[in-house]
């Protein structure tokens, strides 16, 4: 449906801009920032734990990116020094340490000029779930198969990606209107949160395209859908919604602008985690 | 000796309190064509006492029996003093001649209610003759860019028509035509508004201090009243502009008794720019236009019954079609983009005796917005058509029952109530589509309309509290029902005005003011997209507090100087969440939005000059203004879109001789505030992914910028002639003089090779003329 409205208003766009008189290039003083670090990092309990870092730059700079290949980095869990690690070219260093559950992790970064930066995070424990009901609905004139999951145990405040991958590996569409869905995010996942006080149960709906498509042959294949629940802390999930908000609204005039969120104190970026549970479905 | 004194001073007292009083009533009118004159003076200069005619030109004073001077007095028009003994209840009608405000001087005994006595403040009147002098865009005179230009008065965006007053947003003016109140009042954008000047009589706009009679909106009121129609004879006007012309015609169907106007107006752009599309695409016909009718009837049955009925239908259309044929098929594909008001409003005015007034009003309003596309291809073995048409409106049924009660000259007291049934529809999409050897769909989705009740009760009194000291009192209960949840909430008002001489005075305002429906909008530009919402379940109705303290100094009733600060707060606005678009039509509305808080503050200048040759007013405005929602820029309070620090309007009007005047507008203003990144970062799922570096912006926080300052320099000359049959006017105008680039939307681009910041601009400089002739 999205196509018919930008077709209206593009068209009335391309009205507005008869309209305009010219374009010029203006200087608004914009503040001249240092450049920061930047750290991207998600721990999780399925590989080895991986930090990028690289800096930031002024809006206007069209450089290429700069990684940062000297960095001093003390990483802790629970408090214990996580001491070996090596730097893997292009901002990467990996630790030899794959995190583990109920532990807070700390980092702090220090490189060349730079202001030093600090982040924690914890890795939370994965939540169980189990499909409970799928049935068949039709929306906007297609088939879509619903389904809907119980996922135990939840804490307040608990944050959740979920995707479903194909037998190929290939990520499924999914949307959702349950309440705690976050709407019109694109990507792999589907995010969704529980912000109901008190810890329990809770069952969370949601649809996928009822002709699962085989990205390798490009026709209708049924079979096994396996879904993936990822556990995120907090800032991860904040971070992730915000980001793939601005990504998508893309500085259109229409759409209200994004800040990103960061929890990375004197720098930018994310320092997160995740852990994740799966079950799977067969589609007949 | 000093009690003899005292009990002769207490008998006095008494005796004139027990004196006889009758009162003196009836209606003010202009002699030539029977329009009723409002707010127009009728006093007792003896006895200083005095009232205003009201909506309906009525006016009631009761006085002591005995012989008394009776004047009349209103600006742009002839005093007249008559002399009665009055000993009964008297109904005397004025009609009156035009003055020649060309002449400096002043009659020093005339005693207009000058904008020093007024109790209320916070308003800006300007009659219609001033708007029609300015130069203005394209040549269309516009009262919505009129009062743009008056402090506390600010526009959007470049040449849109939208009014922020006093830091509130653009829904939160009740613009109303006849007491009817119109939901959007833009055709193209809001670079012109609905109203066609023609067929207006009178406008006033109160920015604060606002009377109890008043409701549903938190920063202004626009009370917009339309011509009744000439009670004499016909007469008409035509007029051809640039891009659109219009016709007016009024008369009596039976003299004084019967009237009607009736004014049309349509652009023509589209047949303009016909040939060049088609030159350029054979098959592909595209174009806009608006047009706008306003009509009235009203009649008189006796001097104590009238009925009006008045009309307004005017829309927007956008359209394309674009025909082809490819590979032995045949394709069509067609667009529309259209929105419109239509309202239409009944009055039945009746005098239940000399010191009361009654008016009853049916209204039905209604604004509707309608965007569709259908598309078809057809050859030798298949067809496909499919169509898709999103629409959404507002419409109201209303009925509302007023009183003007005069029990005596130190008593104006208005009493009513109203009750509104809104229907939204906040958005609904319909799709159909067929194929050859394909099942059908016809489907409709979206938001589901919703019903509501808004009712409210008022009082108010004004009070002549002592021959210095005067005010307004009041207070309005209004309601909201919507679904089961009831809202109600109480909103006293009062003003306050001591006399400090006959020339100067200090003013003081208090108001509480609701609103029970919001306007969700994405952008500055006024666009029919924005959508009308209700109060609901989830969220609260938006409520404004006010103060405002002044002062008015009157210079020889030629130079009128007013200073006015004020500060008001709003809870429960709505904002769009962050990344929340209009383009998301599946979505529920109310999951999209945020209510947060909003202050404003700040002082206005005017100096102003009504009589003379040269006339106009200079106005400037120093304010501040903020938001702060849970939601929105972390949650800290960030300046509002139109936080515009430093704003300045002047326009002056100078009559060179009878034939030939010039008006000249020239506006400031500081930048908008916009909202820019500053810096930027690789993003954690590009650097996960390792195939490709995507950046994230950084944006401190929103709305952390301010766009170049804007100015611009109007400059218009009227050239007028008697003619036979009445009078021609050749009209030319520049807008935007010295053609300067003012910002009407930045962004960030690398179009060029390397990243910058780009300003895009409307209008440069801009030639206009139009041709008016008004008969008689």
């Amino acid at each position: 449906m999205k196509k018919y409205f930008n077709i209206s208003f593009q068209f009335l766009i391309l009205f507005l801009f008869v309209f305009q008189s010219c374009e010029k290039v203006i200087n608004l003083d914009i503040e001249e920032s240092d450049k920061k670090i930047v750290l991207n990092s998600v721990v999780s309990t399925d590989e080895t734990i991986i930090v990028n870092l690289t800096k930031s730059k002024s809006i206007i700079d069209d450089s290429d990116i700069e990684y940062i290949d000297n960095a001093v980095i003390i990483l802790t869990e629970n408090d214990n020094v996580i001491s070996s690690h090596t730097y893997n070219g292009n901002g990467n260093y990996i630790f030899n340490k794959i995190a583990e559950i109920g532990k807070t992790y700390k980092i702090k970064v220090n490189a060349e000029n730079l202001k030093e930066i600090n982040a924690e995070t914890k890795l939370l424990a994965p939540n169980n779930f189990e499909v409970t009901d799928t049935f068949t609905t039709n929306y906007d004139g297609e088939d879509y198969l619903a389904m809907i999951i119980r996922i135990e145990n939840t804490d307040d405040n608990s944050y959740f990606f979920i995707e479903a991958l194909n037998e190929n590996g290939d990520n499924v569409y999914l949307d959702s209107y349950d309440i705690k869905s976050e709407k019109n995010i694109l990507g792999d996942y589907l995010l969704f949160n529980n912000q109901i006080p008190g810890s329990g149960n809770i069952d969370f709906q949601f649809y996928l395209s009822k002709y699962i498509y085989d990205y390798g042959s490009g026709g209708q294949s049924y079979g096994y859908i396996y879904l993936v629940l990822h556990r995120v802390s907090e800032a991860f999930y904040k971070y992730y919604l915000s980001s793939n908000m601005q990504k998508q609204v893309g500085g259109s005039p229409f759409a209200e602008p994004v800040q990103i969120y960061n929890n990375i104190e004197n720098g930018f970026g994310i320092f997160g985690s995740e852990s994740y549970s799966l079950d799977s479905i067969e589609i007949k | 000796m000093k009690i003899i004194t005292s009990f002769f001073l207490v008998f006095t007292f008494f005796l004139l309190s027990a004196q006889e009083k009758y009162t003196i009533s009836g209606y003010v009118k202009d002699k030539l064509s029977g329009e009723s004159l409002i707010s127009a003076s009728i006093y007792e200069p003896d006895l200083m006492l005095g009232t205003i005619s009201n909506n309906y030109g009525f006016y009631s004073l009761t006085l002591p029996k005995g012989k008394r001077k009776i004047a009349f007095s209103y600006l742009g028009y002839k005093t007249i003093t008559i002399e009665i003994n009055l000993q009964r209840d008297t109904v005397i009608k004025f009609e009156a001649d035009l003055d020649n405000l060309l002449q400096e001087v002043v009659i020093e005994d005339t005693r207009e209610e000058s904008v020093v006595e007024q109790t209320q403040m916070s308003t800006i009147e300007i009659p219609m003759k001033d708007v029609k002098t300015l130069p203005v865009l394209l040549g269309e005179v516009d009262i919505m860019k009129t009062i743009q230009l008056m402090p506390g008065v600010q526009s959007g965006s470049e040449g849109t028509g939208g009014l922020y007053v006093r830091g509130g947003g653009p829904d939160q003016n009740l613009i109303l035509l006849d007491g009817v109140p119109v939901y959007n009042a833009n055709h193209l954008f809001g670079f012109f508004s609905v109203f066609n000047a023609d067929a207006i009589q009178s406008m006033s706009l109160i920015k604060g201090g606002f009377p109890a009679r008043y409701s549903g909106r938190l920063s202004s009121v626009l009370d917009i009243r339309m011509k009744e129609g000439n009670m004499k004879k016909i007469t008409g006007e035509v007029s051809i502009g640039l891009i659109s012309s219009k016709a007016t015609i009024e008369g009596p169907i039976i003299k004084d008794k019967t009237s009607f106007i009736v004014s049309a107006r349509r652009t023509y752009i589209d047949i303009l720019t016909m040939p060049f599309i088609m030159a350029i695409d054979n098959g592909t016909v595209a174009g806009y236009y608006f047009y706008d009718i306003n009509a009235k009837i009203n009649h008189k049955f006796s001097d104590k019954s009238r009925l009006y009925l008045s009309s307004y239908l005017g829309n927007d259309k956008f359209y394309y079609t674009d025909k082809y044929s490819f590979s032995g098929t045949d394709y069509y594909e067609k667009g529309k983009i259209r929105w419109g008001n239509i309202t239409n409003a009944l009055r039945w005015n009746y005098l239940i005796n000399n010191k009361l007034f009654s008016n009853l009003t049916l209204t039905y309003s209604q604004y509707n917005f309608i965007t569709g596309i259908e598309e078809s291809n057809k050859n030798s073995t298949e067809t496909y058509s499919d169509k898709f048409e999103y629409n959404s409106g507002i419409k109201d049924v209303s009925a509302r029952l007023d009183f003007d009660y005069n029990p005596n000259p130190n008593n104006s007291v208005k009493f009513g109530f109203s009750e509104i049934y809104h229907t939204f529809n906040p958005g609904v999409n319909v799709y159909q589509y067929n194929a050859t050897n394909s099942d059908n769909i016809d489907t409709s989705f979206g938001n589901s309309e919703l019903y509501s009740h808004e009712y409210s009760v008022f009082i108010e009194d004004d009070i002549k509290l002592t021959n210095k000291l005067k005010a307004n009192l009041g207070l309005n209960f209004s309601g909201f029902l919507v679904k089961e949840k009831n809202y109600t909430n109480w909103e006293p008002r009062a003003s306050v005005r001591y006399l400090i001489n006959k020339n100067m005075s200090l003013k003081a305002s208090y108001a509480r003011m609701s609103q029970y429906i919001h306007l969700l909008s994405n952008t500055s530009i006024g666009l029919p997209t924005d959508l009308w919402v209700p109060t609901t379940e989830k969220l609260k109705p938006e409520i404004s507090d006010q103060v405002a303290l002044g002062t008015v100094y009157n210079l020889k009733k030629k130079f009128e100087f007013s200073i006015e600060g004020f500060y008001k707060t709003m809870s429960n606005l709505l904002e769009y969440k962050e990344g929340a678009s209009f383009f998301s039509v599946q979505d529920d509305w109310q999951d999209k939005v945020l209510q947060g808080k909003g202050w404003s503050y700040g002082a206005e200048f005017l100096i102003r000059k009504q009589r003379g040759k040269t006339t106009g007013w200079i106005g400037y405005t120093l304010s501040w203004t903020n938001r702060q929602f849970d939601g929105i820029s972390f949650g800290e309070v960030f300046p509002y879109k139109y936080d515009r620090r430093h704003d300045i309007g002047i326009a002056i009007t100078h009559h060179f001789t009878e034939d030939i005047d010039m008006g000249v507008t020239w506006v400031f203003g500081t930048g908008n505030a916009v909202t820019l990144a500053t810096e930027k970062y690789p993003s954690f799922q590009s650097m996960s992914s390792g195939y490709y570096t995507d950046y994230v912006e950084y944006i401190k926080s929103r709305n952390n910028y301010r766009m170049p300052n804007y100015h611009r320099l109007d400059i218009g000359v009227n050239f007028h002639k008697k003619m036979k049959h009445g009078v021609r006017t050749w009209s030319f105008g520049l807008y935007n003089a010295y053609s300067r680039q003012n910002p009407f939307f930045i962004y960030y681009s690398n179009k060029s090779g390397t990243t910058q910041l780009y300003q895009m601009s409307l209008f440069p400089i801009i030639p206009s003329f139009r041709y008016n002739f008004k008969f008689n």
